[in-house]
């Protein structure tokens, strides 16, 4: 692989470490731009027509990565990852449900005539679009950089994609038997379309997830169930456990998305899973974000249990006391860096700790 | 309280919908929220009765306990479906002017915010609470609420959002709204929100969850 990322199997080691509960990577929640020179002289895109070019026109959208690629700095642990993301749940897109495309993110709209079956047909022009902008992209990176795989998400959140967050739950309690046999067929079709992604971003059988940044040798992937916030422990154990211990067991590396205070009532179980690899923690709005003081039980109580923590959002400032209280062991943490001169500030601090 | 005034309040409280339902599994097979209600209307039961002694306690009960985290949003939505049973048979009544709403609700989520569950809830919960709820969705545009405003007038307003940076969308909508009706009472909610949040853009009131919202509600009708 021609990366730009020039310290790639460093930072691969940090990944690999991390994942077992060692030591410290430092990257960020996506990019920004590098001193001097770009990594290539790539020209930028014209100015997107509408939204909809900006989001799903494969071969707009591969340009303008390529050429923000070839613009972000890949210092400390800072991945070479094109965001491919076609909206949060896109797996609900795949199997029947829309995508809306607005200025700042892609929304996933239910699908009105759902019938109860989940099916994945692969003429979906959502599905088509996966594959098109993955290839389109995969051509232009040529070796410099991963092109991510978009946040497919699984479970009772595509279910609610497909549905309605209203439908799934009042089926939670009227139609138990149904639900889980729908969660079941949505799990089925999330590893077959993983594959099928897999197959078309590995580079020497390794990937990355564009949400939170994530590499790893194998099949990589982000875990979550966000309506967990609105659900008891017991709905939780019963309509999600089961599903993503199938996925932590089929994948190689995972990492359990947890947000919301309101989803802190969940952890014991979700620390239950056998084979999850991590834990990442997002406060929500208008909390206290990931490196301040009051999360630092949570992080603990995330590593006594053997899972890694990723936490997100932490600025400069708190990046020392976080290690000092939670320790050098098993933490990814993301800065929203605005320079590089700010990921040298941070790396001084890390490096202390390493 | 009469018996069936008790029985109903108790399948609204517990989510018995119907006969048919199989929820609570240890009400399976016994009368519902639906029966009882017209039960109640043929023996001689006044709506009123029906509405101020059974539904309203009930789903103030739900509201309570969704507030201290013993029941989450699938309890709370069945309840409301068993309140929307019972609400089936009262409709002639409302219609007829038998039975009296508290008063108007305009609710809908922000424009740019395409959230619904929040915004559901407290509708539901309102409704539940004796108010005619007008729903005008999610992504709503600062026209549509100012226009509903004026179509229903002395309604008060519910407005959500979800995220931090729709939350900002509320200002213009609050602005908006006092422009063509400066009385109208204003409440916002939604997670990234607050008290102070409320106060900076014009609203009247903040609701952390859905049973604060209609306590603030019924202080309007006091």
């Amino acid at each position: 692989m021609d990366t730009w990322k020039t310290n790639f199997d460093e930072s691969k080691q940090r990944y690999l470490n991390w994942w077992n509960q060692k030591g410290i990577v430092l990257t960020m929640w996506e990019h920004t731009e590098k001193d001097g020179a770009p990594h290539a002289a790539i020209p930028p895109p014209p100015q997107a027509k509408d939204i909809d070019q900006f989001w799903f026109d494969p071969e707009w959208r591969s340009d303008y990565l390529h050429y923000k690629m070839s613009r972000y700095s890949y210092k400390a642990d800072i991945l070479p990852v094109a965001n491919t993301q076609l909206g949060p749940g896109s797996l609900a897109a795949i199997l029947g449900a829309g995508l809306e495309g607005r200025e700042d993110t892609i929304w996933i709209r239910d699908q009105k005539d759902f019938d109860g079956n989940i099916i994945w047909n692969e003429d979906n022009k959502w599905w088509q679009l996966h594959l098109d902008l993955l290839k389109a992209c995969k051509e232009k990176a040529n070796g410099h950089y991963l092109v991510g795989c978009p946040d497919l998400v699984e479970g009772l959140d595509v279910l609610a994609s497909l549905k309605g967050s209203d439908n799934v739950m009042m089926d939670m309690m009227l139609e138990p038997e149904m639900t889980l046999q729908q969660l079941q067929a949505i799990n089925e079709f999330y590893f077959k379309v993983f594959d099928r992604i897999y197959d078309s971003i590995k580079v020497e059988d390794e990937m990355a997830f564009c949400y939170f940044s994530i590499w790893g040798p194998g099949k990589v992937s982000k875990l979550q169930c966000d309506i967990s916030i609105m659900i008891s422990e017991a709905d939780f154990r019963t309509f999600s456990l089961p599903f993503l211990q199938e996925q932590c067991k089929r994948l190689d590396y995972t990492l359990y998305h947890l947000d919301g205070v309101d989803a802190i009532r969940h952890l014991d179980a979700v620390l239950e899973l056998e084979n999850l690899n991590a834990v990442q923690w997002t406060p929500g709005e208008g909390r206290p974000q990931g490196g301040n003081a009051c999360w630092y039980d949570l992080y603990r109580k995330i590593l006594q249990k053997g899972k890694s923590v990723m936490a997100n959002w932490v600025t400069l400032d708190e990046l020392q006391p976080l290690l000092d209280n939670v320790g050098n062991q098993g933490l990814n943490i993301q800065v929203d860096f605005k320079s590089e001169k700010e990921i040298d500030e941070a790396l001084k601090i890390i490096d202390r700790y390493r | 309280m009469s018996e069936i005034l008790n029985k109903l309040h108790d399948c609204v409280e517990s989510g018995k919908v119907n006969l048919a339902a199989p929820f609570p599994p240890q009400m399976k097979g016994q009368p519902g929220a639906d029966e009882y209600t017209k039960e109640a209307l043929e023996q001689g039961v006044s709506p009123v009765d029906i509405m101020n002694i059974a539904l309203i306690p009930a789903m103030d009960k739900v509201g309570q306990k969704f507030s201290e985290h013993k029941i989450f949003v699938p309890q709370m939505l069945i309840s409301a479906k068993a309140m929307n049973a019972a609400m089936q048979h009262l409709k002639p009544y409302f219609q007829a002017g038998e039975v009296k709403r508290k008063g108007t609700f305009i609710i809908g989520t922000v424009f740019g915010d395409l959230h619904d569950i929040g915004k559901n809830l407290v509708a539901m919960m309102i409704e539940g609470a004796g108010w005619e709820v007008i729903d005008l969705g999610i992504d709503v545009k600062t026209e549509k609420f100012a226009e509903a405003v004026l179509q229903y007038p002395g309604a008060i307003v519910g407005i959500s959002a979800l995220l931090t940076t729709t939350m900002n969308n509320m200002k213009p909508v609050v602005e908006a709204i006092r422009q063509v009706s400066p009385a109208t009472k204003i409440i916002v909610g939604g997670s990234p929100l607050s008290s102070d949040f409320a106060s900076s853009i014009g609203a009247d009131a903040y609701a952390k969850d859905p049973q604060e919202g209609v306590r603030w509600l019924d202080t309007l009708v006091a």
